[in-house]
């Protein structure tokens, strides 16, 4: 310790150095450098959603209201040829919409797609990257928006299997499972590759991630029934801190290198 | 007020070649850029597009450091760049943004308070002579109008620093002259560094010059300096048609002119004795630009 | 928080006297940090007061996330890097770290384990002699000495604890 104590007295240079003249002199200069660079004031953050709201939520919401619209007309459509028929049209969804529920998870995680796709392929992104809020402001608007979207479009599905009767563990795996599964996915995708690579393939992707999950899901179900809940709840928690960690990264490095292409 | 580079390289990986060769889009940059208008020369693919958006903070040197009043602009991340006017040489628009409406967003992305932002949009879109198109669809608006827009947005933070990539490329000459003066007023107390390879547009408005050619600077220095270097070696000679195969290889054709008596009126850099009653012209950036980039 | 976090919100609202307090808390860190990277007092309170004008310019703006000493350090070490390169030469300032550390104010030769210790620091590589000094000439945290330096907190353990080892091999002969 003799040693260490040693050390710091060393680079500590302990010696009477007066320098309380000069140090007055810098608080005078300081004073002067300081008032000659006014404070610029800044909106916050919760401004520049505001102003989003006005400028894209409202698309961004139409978007994925048709899309809901559009998966509920068609299954509605399909209930109603199966009563044509004469089969037993609610057994027949009670059946059906399990899988139907997780490929509207999958359609609506995916629609984020060509609404984060829209800074680059519109030019934007590089003029947006150079701004004080960057692509962060961006960012954190539309990932609001569109979760705002989803969990009204999830509420919906949820009500439909509810009023099909479907069980909440059933809706858990075949509808929140895949989603988060499709979201996560998409998240990752988007910060690791290319935007044209996003956009071309990240529907198929995604698509594709929330179909093979609820497979997997659905066979787990058979094969251990007592677990699988559980193990599911925890995946799902796993999903939703990947979600906010891949959230956060954006959020305060978006100023780091983008690729404009 | 003053941007330093200092030793700036940019290394890309190749992914055109086998292995992983490294492809240097910007090697060893040093300047000093100080308040007036800077013009970064240099034809298409010599880096300057990558050397603006690092200037911009927008992309990370892979050596060196660029520093505002002395501070590393890496440490101030974001605060650098409010005080960033950026003009990328390409841009666009969300389709449905009137001109008002891309103003308000940016002035909004730009941390701009509202009243702030009203008036400031009112009076660049009055200096910009924009005030008849506001509520009009910027992609429905002609391609010298984007481009004021385009202006107006990097003015809108009244920027220490206004970087502008090939801000007249696709306008038409009389286009090419408003914008130069337009430039010319909104210079005062800021760096303007505008890179350009259509050297008149910047040659009487640009101080200084930085010559740029395969990720380095050449040359820098103001005008004057820099075609001082070709004084007593731009002559202008006329010579009959049949020739001009003959001249054209064996001397430097800055550019050629046909006269309505079907000779041919050559300016070009080389000795007097050249060309026979060839008369000396007094150089200019132009010259100095083919004469380091000659048109293979 | 912390008593600094408050100047911090005090001087973005304008408050002359939190800024005064400010300089007044890092002052003699930042000179002892300018004393062992400039050849003299003259020049080290040159890069002081240069590096207390650059932060007075950019507090206004500086957004505090609790990183403000590795702020200030850096400043303080790319202004004493530029006056280097612009006045000095890299011998010249080895020799004159040896005398001043050596020396005190009033010309007494110190005793010879600190001429000692001078000797050893000095033989240290750029770097390493930067990492020892951060740690115990300013009692910096390894993260923040790896924010100044921008070298991953590893590194900066591994390259410390090298320097360390190198210096003791030094001293005991």
């Amino acid at each position: 310790m003799k040693k260490k104590e040693q050390w710091n007295n060393f680079f500590a240079l302990e010696r009477s150095i007066c320098y309380s003249e000069h140090l007055q002199e810098t608080i005078k200069l300081a004073h002067c450098t300081n008032a000659s660079h006014t404070i610029r004031y800044r909106i916050s953050m919760w401004h520049i959603v505001v102003k989003q709201l006005k400028f894209f939520a409202l698309k961004i919401w139409l978007l994925q209201g048709l899309l809901l619209a559009a998966l509920c007309a068609l299954f509605f459509q399909l209930y109603s040829i199966s009563v044509v028929y004469g089969v037993d049209a609610f057994e027949w969804a009670k059946r059906v919409l399990p899988k139907s529920l997780c490929l509207g998870a999958g359609a609506i995680a995916v629609s984020a797609i060509p609404l984060l796709s829209r800074s680059t392929h519109y030019k934007m992104a590089e003029l947006e990257q150079s701004t004080y809020f960057s692509l962060r402001g961006n960012l954190f608007a539309q990932l609001l928006f569109m979760g705002i979207g989803d969990l009204g479009m999830l509420s919906a599905l949820i009500l439909l299997a509810i009023k099909f009767r479907i069980t909440g563990d059933t809706i858990f795996l075949s509808l929140i499972i895949p989603f988060l599964t499709a979201a996560t996915f998409c998240l990752i995708l988007w910060m690791r590759t290319t935007p044209s690579f996003f956009r071309n393939a990240g529907v198929i992707l995604c698509g594709a991630s929330a179909l093979f999950v609820y497979q997997i899901a659905d066979n787990s179900k058979l094969l251990i029934p007592e677990a699988a809940l559980y193990i599911w709840i925890l995946y799902a928690l796993t999903c939703i801190g990947i979600m906010y960690y891949a959230c956060s990264k954006l959020y305060y490095h978006s100023a780091a290198e983008t690729n404009f292409n | 007020m003053e941007i330093t580079l200092e030793h700036i390289s940019k290394h890309f990986k190749d992914k055109t070649r086998s292995g992983s060769p490294v492809k240097k889009a910007v090697d060893d940059v040093n300047l000093h850029l100080t308040p007036g208008v800077w013009g970064l020369l240099g034809a298409n693919g010599s880096g300057k597009t990558t050397l603006m958006r690092m200037v911009c903070g927008i992309m990370k040197p892979t050596e060196g450091r660029i520093c505002y009043d002395g501070v590393d602009i890496s440490q101030l991340g974001d605060l650098y760049r409010e005080i960033i006017g950026y003009l990328p040489q390409e841009f666009g628009f969300y389709p449905e943004f009137t001109v008002q409406h891309y103003l308000e967003y940016i002035a909004a992305l730009k941390g701009i308070p509202d009243k702030q932002a009203k008036h400031k949009i009112d009076e660049l879109l009055s200096r910009l002579s924009l005030e008849d198109v506001r509520r009009k669809k910027i992609i429905k608006l002609s391609g010298g109008m984007k481009r004021r827009v385009g202006i107006g947005q990097a003015l809108l933070n009244d920027p220490e620093l206004l970087v502008l990539d090939e801000p007249t490329s696709g306008l038409d000459p009389g286009e090419r002259v408003r914008f130069r003066n337009l430039l010319s007023e909104f210079a005062q107390n800021r760096i303007v560094l505008i890179s350009t390879h259509i050297v008149p547009d910047v040659e009487y408005i640009a101080a200084h010059n930085a010559i740029m050619k395969n990720g380095s600077i050449l040359q820098t220095g103001t005008t004057q300096q820099l075609v001082s270097q070709i004084h007593g070696k731009v002559f202008q000679a006329t010579i009959p048609p049949r020739e001009l195969g003959l001249w054209e290889s064996k001397i430097q054709i800055i550019n050629l002119r046909n006269e309505e008596d079907g000779s041919i009126c050559l300016r070009y850099l080389g000795a007097s004795s050249d060309i026979p009653n060839a008369t000396p012209q007094a150089p200019c950036l132009e010259d100095l630009y083919l004469h380091l980039f000659p048109r293979s | 928080m912390t008593h600094e976090d408050e100047l911090i919100r005090q001087i973005k609202k304008g408050s002359q006297e939190c800024l005064d307090e400010l300089i007044r808390l890092y002052y003699p860190a930042i000179l002892r940090y300018c004393l062992w990277h400039m050849p003299d007092r003259e020049s080290a309170q040159d890069a002081v007061q240069e590096t207390f004008l650059k932060l007075a310019r950019f507090i206004g703006r500086y957004e505090h996330r609790g990183q403000f000493r590795a702020f200030l350090y850096r400043i303080a070490a790319n202004t004493c890097t530029d006056m280097k390169r612009r006045f000095f030469s890299e011998e010249f300032l080895t020799a004159q770290i040896i005398e001043n550390a050596c020396y005190e104010e009033n010309g007494f030769q110190l005793a010879d384990d600190r001429q000692q210790l001078a000797t050893a620091f000095c033989s240290l590589e750029g770097e390493a002699k930067e990492l020892v000094l951060l740690k115990y000439g300013q009692e910096l945290t390894l993260r923040e000495i790896a924010a100044i330096t921008g070298l991953p907190l590893r590194t900066v353990q591994t390259r410390l604890r090298r320097a360390i080892r190198t210096m003791r091999r030094i001293l005991d002969g």
